[in-house]
């Protein structure tokens, strides 16, 4: 799967450098809103913003900073913050494609109850949820809306299903399927379209 | 215009936050057992009253979870007896942390079970404590009592794996005449060939050899009816609304600790608890002798220890004769 992003990547790149290459005055920052569920159901946030550091009327290149977490009740309360990197195409009705590539920080606690320990003496002990520092690298393939093309309103609208990855976990890694669907808008109404 | 949307999507964020909640995330008590790097979900439910708790000791390992046994029609049927005390091994199912697979070793394990004991008795004040194992977590079990059967009023195996290295030379040759019945019968001959060939190349069959249990399974040897309909699985709650997550898809590891084999037949004469041997008669995992042999050798007194063979089923016969189950479960923790 992951040699499969890879692939998209370079694909979207190259279609990218076909696109109408022209950078026009639009506005270099949004910011991001959405829902992130990981297996869809177990829900979180995700809140950030995408600056496009090239653009054109048809496609962006984007640095999108995120920070969010999920609950997946009875098994972890997950907090991220990381950098995506990736790229829209947008057709004239308004319709987009995209690709990520990320980078994260992941710290995840257990869920649903406490935490014991025994010791050697065989006391038992309740321990403090501090939770667990993870690296969480991600790809992602979604699909939208522009509206502005269309009409005045300035709303993107995604959906992004996405794989990630935690690690170390259990010695080695664990791969999450996660849903990221939400808005995409510019907060500064003056310059808006 | 631009409100509109923004309200339809926090509307629609919303929708997807307001998700329902399941037996699996409310019902009974759930906590941590924190051991040597893993953390392990344990999960205490059914009738607390009783003051009898059965510890689940979940198949596998890698690949195993005691989460699947909750959806048994006979787990839920011995619940209203006793309380079971479901519990996620180190690495397994929805167990946490970053232990190191140099503690994945089957002393590790015993001493994770040892913890967790101290910890039951420690909440529950003391209750009278039943291990029940299936497959892989007969051998745990078995090895547990080994060490500390004191702490235990009884103990069930289902199909266990205690003597896997005999069971893995048992199951091998009646594959390979179940093969070689298919070969003669013309029923599948390519298939049946190719793992009469794989037989003939590999004269011992290792615990992590997948191609066995493959065959195995082909064979029917894990269910014996696989079109029956005895459980009903509720794929879309065990997916999205409850514990169970992506891990035990994904889990990219063998236990290589269980490579070396795995056989502790010659020291149950040692193990003196009251003993259920639940065994499915047509099991061609851990075949049916490695029962017989079972009840013959362990230390059990004759009046305290009991077989049952289950006629309709093969590696589980926790889910494939479920009111059969129950109730032989229910009559032995009874006695004790």
């Amino acid at each position: 799967m992951r040699k499969n992003s890879i692939k998209f990547s370079i694909f979207f790149l190259l279609l990218g450098a076909n696109v109408d290459g022209q950078e026009i005055d639009l506005p270099k920052t949004k910011v991001t809103l959405s829902y992130f569920g990981e297996t869809i159901t177990h829900s979180g946030l995700n809140v950030g913003f995408e600056y496009y550091h090239f653009q054109s009327k048809k496609h962006q290149m984007i640095l999108a900073t995120n920070i969010g977490g999920y609950m997946h009740i009875r098994n972890n309360s997950s907090f991220f913050l990381r950098e995506q990197w990736g790229q829209r195409i947008t057709f004239n009705c308004g319709v987009f494609i995209d690709e990520f590539i990320g980078l994260g920080y992941l710290h995840q606690f257990v869920n649903g109850g406490k935490n014991y320990e025994v010791l050697p003496n065989g006391a038992v002990v309740k321990i403090s949820n501090t939770g667990r520092p993870m690296i969480m690298p991600s790809v992602a393939i979604g699909t939208g809306c522009d509206f502005s093309k269309k009409t005045k309103c300035n709303v993107v609208y995604f959906l992004r299903p996405e794989l990630f990855w935690k690690a170390p976990f259990n010695g080695y890694y664990l791969t999450h399927l996660a849903l990221n669907t939400g808005v995409v808008f510019k907060l500064n109404k003056k310059n808006a379209k | 215009m631009q409100s509109r949307y923004n309200y339809l999507c926090i509307i629609l964020i919303l929708l997807l936050l307001n998700c329902k909640k399941k037996e699996f995330q409310t019902e009974g008590d759930f906590f941590y057992l924190n051991n040597v790097g893993a953390k392990m979900p344990v999960w205490v439910k059914g009738n607390k009253a009783s003051g009898k708790y059965i510890i689940m000791l979940h198949g596998g390992p890698e690949g195993g979870s005691s989460q699947y046994y909750t959806i048994f029609p006979s787990h839920k049927k011995i619940e209203e007896h006793f309380a079971i005390v479901y519990w996620d091994q180190r690495m397994c199912g929805m167990s946490q942390g970053n232990p190191s697979m140099t503690d994945a070793t089957l002393e590790q394990f015993t001493d994770d079970l040892d913890k967790l004991v101290t910890l039951i008795n420690h909440k529950y004040d003391n209750p009278k404590l039943f291990l029940m194992g299936h497959s892989w977590g007969g051998a745990l079990g078995t090895n547990y009592l080994l060490e500390h059967q004191q702490r235990i009023s009884g103990w069930i195996e289902i199909d266990g794996g205690h003597s896997w290295t005999t069971a893995n030379e048992i199951s091998r040759d009646s594959m390979m005449v179940f093969a070689e019945n298919k070969i003669r019968t013309n029923d599948e001959k390519d298939y049946w060939q190719f793992a009469l060939n794989w037989y003939n190349e590999h004269s011992f069959v290792g615990i992590n050899d997948n191609a066995h249990y493959t065959f195995v399974a082909k064979a029917n040897g894990y269910d014996y009816n696989p079109k029956s309909d005895s459980l009903q699985i509720p794929f879309t709650d065990l997916l999205f609304y409850s514990p169970i997550s992506t891990a035990y898809f994904f889990a990219p590891y063998k236990f290589s600790f269980l490579n070396k084999g795995l056989d502790l037949q010659n020291k149950i004469n040692l193990i003196k608890t009251p003993t259920l041997i639940c065994w499915g008669k047509h099991d061609k995992v851990f075949p049916i002798a490695i029962a017989n042999d079972t009840y013959n050798k362990i230390g059990t007194s004759a009046t305290e220890k009991y077989v049952h063979i289950f006629e309709f089923s093969a590696h589980s016969p926790n889910y494939e004769q479920p009111v059969e189950f129950a109730n032989e479960i229910i009559r032995f923790v009874d006695k004790y």
